[in-house]
């Protein structure tokens, strides 16, 4: 349980910190909407933006690319959070999931937003599969 | 399914503050037109609503998608009256015990999101002296 959890943790780290934060210059020069959802009216809402890093591409290396995942509630003063996959040589919007757990029973418990997102490194293609919280963005199975 | 908010006889007004604006008097959630109708028959306090989905607001605000409402007046006084506290207070506390109620904004200490009680911040509260912000879940 108690591995479980840590592991989960260093996953999240692992997320989070493996792209460094662009800077808004870059951003609202350079990201590209990818996606948006699930729903207008969902209890987490998320929007997806492809960022490549500027430069030209070397032979079949081209700069990298992460996505940037901004995710808020609904609401006046929505809580807000951004978060960012690892780079990779690209990463393309695949699909939106449903959680594979009961709805949450904790009161305040607002149910991740599933996504799954492409990775393409060294010519291999993945398709992975995150669940997205105010908290973080972590890969599930 | 969205539908107008019941006037209860008149206990619910929907006016706009602004005369030259349009009609608060719109299709919203059912789940909050049923929520609001319950709370000004339990408190017995009539009430002004002088925004539905019309107006300005946060861009992820639940007023976009019918499920907030601005009310600006109660017992046919302004909410930031001093003589009307303890009946906006009587009303907000209805409010925040309501099961469907996600955000309960005003001038007393009762906001509820989602379920969970939320510490009252003073820049909110600063932003919802004459009028409450009232939302439902769905």
């Amino acid at each position: 349980m108690m591995r479980n959890a840590l592991l989960a943790v260093l996953a999240a780290l692992t997320m989070t910190a493996c792209a460094h934060a662009p800077s808004l210059v870059q951003f609202a020069n350079n990201a590209e909407l990818i996606a948006q959802g699930p729903l207008p009216t969902a209890p987490l809402f998320v929007r997806l933006f492809r960022l490549q890093a500027t430069g030209e591409c070397d032979g079949p290396r081209c700069p990298e690319v992460s996505v940037q995942i901004a995710v808020s509630e609904l609401g006046e003063y929505p809580r807000q959070a951004l978060f960012a996959t690892p780079a990779a040589d690209d990463w393309q919007f695949v699909e939106w999931g449903e959680y594979p757990r009961q709805a949450p029973q904790k009161e305040g418990d607002v149910m991740p937003v599933v996504v799954a997102l492409k990775a393409t490194r060294h010519g291999v293609s993945q398709v992975r599969r995150f669940a997205i919280t105010l908290d973080g963005v972590r890969p599930i199975e | 399914m969205p539908r107008h908010i019941n006037t209860l006889n008149g206990l619910i007004t929907l006016l706009n503050d602004d005369p030259l604006a349009s009609s608060p008097d719109l299709p919203v959630s059912s789940v909050l037109a049923q929520m609001i109708e319950t709370v000004v028959k339990t408190t017995n306090l009539s009430i002004n609503i002088n925004s539905t989905t019309g107006g300005v607001h946060s861009p992820r605000s639940f007023h976009y998608h019918g499920q907030a409402v601005d009310i600006n007046r109660l017992d046919g006084k302004r909410i930031d009256d001093v003589s009307n506290a303890a009946n906006v207070q009587v009303f907000q506390q209805a409010v925040a015990a309501h099961a469907d109620v996600a955000e309960c904004f005003g001038p007393f200490i009762c906001i509820r999101k989602r379920g969970a009680l939320i510490e009252q911040r003073p820049d909110l509260r600063i932003r919802h002296l004459n009028h409450l912000h009232i939302s439902s879940q769905t």
